[in-house]
């Protein structure tokens, strides 16, 4: 038997068992040479179990397998179908083609994997001595000007938009743009092991109020967590941070977390989360052991800070559209849907 | 072109703010920041749209040999926007993530052997070192600032972004004008990088999002309801 593209009905060989199907002379759409090999069909996420497996083009609904190839070194993109309900060997076949399955979101919890553990311990291998030799010289050669922009050290606490109990403290580095407009690489410690956990924008109430209101939903308010000492500039004395709190007390932020350290996630899994800001209702204020936890580290006195800022002049107004959750009871989460890629007619 | 972009609406920086800032600089500790070391150029484009290509400097630091991270910026000049994240993992680290995170990373094999993934002012012998390894990583790019389309601000939601991973992706006015500005070719370093190879086990099929399009949309959640204390994760 021989599974032919050109056939609405491709037809396969042996089947070894209900999980490996084997196809002799291929003919693919793309490509004139038959192809031949086995393919073997798995449930589950073990992929070493399967070296042999091939690459599949996920079309449609209804996934038609033209071609297969012995192993997936190669990766070429091919079509493939599945008549549901044929009897040989097709059975499984559907399996393999996770697409269809379900797809990574930000609230949603990934499945077991090896990529999820206690205390987020990050997986892999002590950095190499020739990987440091590498990056002495990079650094000596290459100008490296965007990132020496960042002056700016604040250390925050954030909330996940999708579930306001879930709190972090966040390391902003921030770089000023201009006198309305900040942008941030947030980490989550301030220590060389540091990991990237998401970026901040940071803009003033003059150019949030020219922002399409669809977009201010995504936004959050600074008054708050700027006033009551949570956000606070390690380091720096606190008559110091004055002037650089007032400007920032009438901003609005947007904040994508890209990494949920605090799920126990030791790699970025799923897709960016959007982060909101402490605000004094309940469900939005800090637990108290969090910030002691925090003062306590860089010696910041609750009192020192929420005195010199009582001072400051609140913001006359707050956009209801901001801190969106506050007025609809709702948060954002982030989902990904496979759809047809827009290209030139290249090859995808 | 990434030479010159919309600027972002505001007013000047007033004195007293960056005097404070020059302050901060000096006093502050930047750890995490100069943990990065490296500055890479590559292009990436939308997942759910390959026509719009964007040139996207990394700078990259290592959390350890296995695991990179990277803050990818629309210019390598002063005045240049943050745009986006990258991460950069192993192979075996990859084959450790869940299948439907998979389709979200994408291969380097195709941009590092193609010329087209280089370190801009490192010696080509140099630069083949890392490149060697970057060549077998998979990335997951998330860009947050559409500044390709002219937006002046990072509007929107966070777009997933691929990388080139055939002939005939890159549209050829980018790759010229990059090539002159940064005086590379990307012909010549393909020749050079011949002996590198990807992935031991090649290319993952859920990779480069399985070979869909893949586009990011907002959800409306319900926030759950008050507790007494909130939760923390320690």
């Amino acid at each position: 038997m021989t599974c032919n593209a050109h056939s609405s009905k491709p037809v396969c060989s042996d089947v070894l068992d209900e999980s490996s199907v084997v196809f002799n002379n291929l003919k693919s759409k793309s490509k004139k040479h038959p192809m031949h090999g086995i393919a073997h069909v798995s449930e589950s996420t073990d992929y070493e179990r399967t070296p042999s497996l091939t690459a599949w083009n996920t079309g449609k609904d209804d996934i038609s397998l033209i071609s297969i190839q012995k192993s997936f070194k190669e990766a070429p993109r091919y079509s493939c179908y599945h008549k549901k309900g044929q009897k040989k060997g097709y059975k499984g076949i559907h399996s393999v083609l996770y697409l269809n399955r379900s797809m990574a979101s930000s609230d949603k919890k990934p499945g077991p994997t090896p990529a999820i553990g206690p205390g987020s311990t990050l997986p892999g291998k002590p950095t190499t001595l020739g990987s440091k030799l590498i990056e002495s010289g990079a650094m000596m050669l290459q100008s490296m000007a965007p990132v020496r922009q960042m002056n700016l050290h604040a250390c925050t606490f954030a909330l996940y938009g999708h579930d306001l109990s879930r709190q972090i403290e966040t390391h902003h580095f921030i770089q000023r743009i201009n006198q309305d407009f900040l942008q941030c690489a947030v980490f989550d410690s301030d220590k060389p092991s540091a990991r990237l956990i998401g970026v901040e924008y940071i803009v003033s109430d003059n150019i949030f109020e020219t922002l399409p209101s669809e977009e201010q939903k995504l936004w959050h308010s600074h008054a708050y967590e700027i006033k009551t000492g949570l956000w606070t500039l390690p380091g720096m004395p606190e008559l110091l941070q004055d002037p650089e709190h007032k400007s920032l007390t009438k901003t609005y932020g947007k904040f994508w977390c890209t990494w949920q350290v605090d799920r126990g996630d030791r790699l970025p899994l799923g897709l960016p989360s959007l982060m909101m800001s402490p605000q004094a209702v309940d469900i939005a204020r800090v637990n108290p052991e969090l910030v002691k936890r925090r003062d306590r580290k860089y010696g910041v006195s609750r009192g020192d800070a929420k005195e010199s800022r009582v001072e400051m002049a609140e913001p006359e107004w707050i956009n209801p559209n901001a801190d969106y959750w506050k007025q609809h009871g709702k948060g954002f989460a982030i989902d990904v849907v496979p759809v047809e890629m827009k290209s030139s007619g290249a090859l995808i | 072109m990434a030479t010159s972009h919309v600027d972002v609406p505001g007013e000047p920086t007033e004195t007293g703010t960056a005097l404070l800032e020059t302050a901060t600089g000096t006093i502050q500790g930047f750890q995490p920041i100069n943990n990065i070391h490296q500055h890479l150029c590559a292009f990436h484009f939308y997942a759910h749209d390959m026509t719009r290509q964007v040139e996207a400097h990394h700078f990259c630091g290592h959390l350890n040999e296995d695991v990179r991270q990277c803050l990818i910026y629309d210019s390598p000049n002063k005045d240049a926007r943050l745009i986006g994240i990258e991460y950069i993992v192993v192979e075996s680290l990859f084959l450790t993530l869940p299948d439907d995170e998979k389709p979200l990373w994408h291969s380097h094999e195709f941009e590092v052997k193609g010329g087209y993934l280089f370190m801009p002012g490192v010696p080509g012998m140099v630069e083949r070192q890392d490149l060697k390894q970057v060549c077998k990583t998979y990335g997951k790019v998330i860009h947050f600032w559409q500044d390709d389309r002219g937006d002046p601000l990072p509007l929107g939601i966070p777009q997933i972004m691929m990388a080139l991973t055939r002939p005939g992706q890159l549209d050829e006015n980018i790759a010229k004008d990059v090539e002159k500005r940064f005086g590379v070719s990307f012909e010549e370093q393909r020749e050079q990088r011949k002996d590198l190879t990807g992935p031991d086990h090649g290319i993952h099929p859920l990779a480069n999002a399985a070979g869909r399009g893949l586009k990011t949309e907002l959800r409306e959640v319900d926030i759950p309801p008050a507790t007494s204390m909130p939760r923390v994760f320690v």
